[in-house]
């Protein structure tokens, strides 16, 4: 990988990478730090990782940053995943974009994470294993939850007034 | 006769073949195959066991109907499927059914599009210019000012400059007080070099006045600096006079062209130290008579020697306080340029 190709990666992915880790640890500090320290470890190995794997390197290093992040934060606030059943968004509501994003908040972990990077990076299954270090299997059984989930959360599309 | 036996069979049937065997041995060939046919090539193939054709009558059973969730339905299974390009064909078919058959069905299935998470194209990382990166190639006449100076500076702080000139240099002073008083009485220039360089700044004096001679017989320099009694001479122009203690510095005398007696004999220590003055320091032999090398005099000719081989102007100032010891270093040069305090604390 050369530097040209690292900084269009920087073009490319940053804000990508940046979504998804803040849509997953909400808190801009720390998701602008695994950002920064994905690239700081693209960058070390710019003469080993090649162009075309510049992506997937970048979403796998932040991703285990994030998951170290989020262990960390768990650590310290004692705080255990949100239990998916339960959750259900009853009342009519004019934004359903709003709507999906506090069901994504609600979602495990795990599931946020196949499931954003299923929809907003079109990754595959396969992908997204090779990233989160899941089996493929683990990770269709996690993205066919999270839909169950957001189904159930935003109820029918008829409450959208 | 050649054995026939299980290791020897290939070698005579070969030589059966090739017509090389006699009608006994063909007879014993013969005999041999016939008495152990499971060795012969030929006949081999027909006592092996062959799998028979059967088929497992309940195949279809076996075949995986598609991925299926515990506490899952059926349809949200089915739409799920659909909606990731899952679906087996035989699940796209019941799919495609039942959404025709099935309003209720239909609009669940457009429940789960609207599950589909859409990114923000608002968010966007502050300062992305943080992350690039841009390779800067320093030229090599850079990164030898950079080790020079680098060297200079952990030399410094490795080997402290060597104090142990200062009684020299002290005595030398003293020995040429009359002159220096006599010099600055004078106001001859020489005078100027000595009482300057023998201030605070060694290199960059501040102020080049000379000094003034007193009545009450006490040497002050003109920026009314205190200074510090040595000791007590008597002059002829001058009943009682303070002379100030200089600091360590070997080319004051040096520059003050003040010419001290020659010594009467070498040692080899003392060839070797004007040796090197003359040719690596590049300082006269003959008007600094130490043998021991302070480290700025050496630091002061190597920059003097880079900075002429890279023709770039470079310089070590050092600054020192009243007492004479060194307070403070200062490097100049068109790359780069800094000042280090110096601790007077014993180096660890």
């Amino acid at each position: 990988m050369t530097v040209k190709e690292y900084n269009q990666s920087v073009n490319q992915y940053a804000d990508a990478v940046y979504r998804f880790i803040l849509k997953n640890i909400r808190d801009e500090e720390k998701a602008r730090d695994v950002v920064q320290d994905a690239f700081e470890r693209l960058w070390k190995n710019v003469s080993k990782v090649e162009g075309s794997k510049a992506r997937s390197y970048l979403f796998t290093t932040a991703y285990h940053a994030m998951i170290d992040q989020l262990r960390k934060d768990a650590r310290e606030t004692g705080m255990e995943h949100a239990p998916v059943s339960g959750y259900c968004h009853t009342e009519q509501y004019s934004d359903l974009h709003e709507v999906l994003n506090e069901a994504v908040e609600r979602l495990p972990a795990d599931q946020k994470s196949v499931v954003l990077l299923r929809d907003y990076e079109g990754y595959s299954y396969r992908e997204i294993a090779e990233i989160t270090n899941l089996s493929e299997a683990q990770v269709k059984v996690y993205i066919y939850r999270a839909r169950v989930f957001l189904k159930n959360y935003i109820g029918s599309v008829e409450r959208v007034i | 006769m050649r054995e026939l036996n299980n290791h020897t069979l290939h070698s005579w049937l070969r030589d059966d073949l090739e017509g090389r065997l006699s009608d006994t041995d063909r007879g014993l060939l013969y005999a041999y195959l016939e008495q152990h046919p499971e060795a012969d090539p030929e006949t081999a193939d027909d006592i092996r066991l062959s799998a028979p054709v059967m088929a497992y009558p309940d195949k279809a059973d076996l075949y995986q109907a598609g991925f299926t969730l515990p506490d899952m339905t059926e349809a949200d299974y089915l739409c799920i499927a659909a909606m990731e390009d899952d679906a087996f064909p035989e699940q796209t078919e019941q799919f495609e059914a039942r959404r025709r058959q099935d309003p209720e069905f239909e609009r669940l299935y457009a429940t789960f599009l609207h599950t589909r998470l859409q990114p923000d194209p608002a968010i966007r990382i502050p300062n992305p210019e943080s992350l690039r990166r841009k390779v800067i190639r320093i030229p090599a006449y850079v990164y030898g000012a950079l080790s020079t100076a680098a060297l200079l500076l952990l030399a410094f702080f490795i080997f402290k400059p060597d104090s142990g000139t200062q009684t020299e240099n002290q005595h030398l002073a003293n020995e040429h007080a009359r002159e220096i008083i006599y010099l600055n009485k004078l106001r001859h220039p020489a005078s100027y070099d000595l009482i300057a360089l023998s201030g605070i700044r060694e290199k960059k004096p501040v102020n080049r006045q000379p000094a003034r001679i007193s009545d009450s017989a006490s040497l002050f320099f003109s920026d009314d600096r205190s200074l510090e009694p040595m000791r007590t001479l008597s002059a002829r122009t001058s009943p009682s006079v303070m002379v100030a203690a200089l600091p360590p510095a070997p080319h004051i005398l040096n520059r003050a062209r003040i010419q001290p007696e020659p010594l009467a004999y070498q040692t080899l220590w003392a060839y070797t130290g004007e040796l090197i003055r003359k040719s690596v320091l590049g300082q006269d032999p003959e008007l600094v008579k130490s043998t021991r090398f302070s480290l700025w005099e050496v630091a002061d000719a190597g920059l003097e020697k880079a900075a002429d081989w890279l023709s770039v102007q470079a310089d070590i100032s050092r600054e020192y306080n009243e007492a004479g010891e060194l307070k403070e270093v200062h490097f100049s040069s068109p790359l780069v340029a800094f000042s280090a305090p110096v601790s007077s604390a014993p180096l660890r």
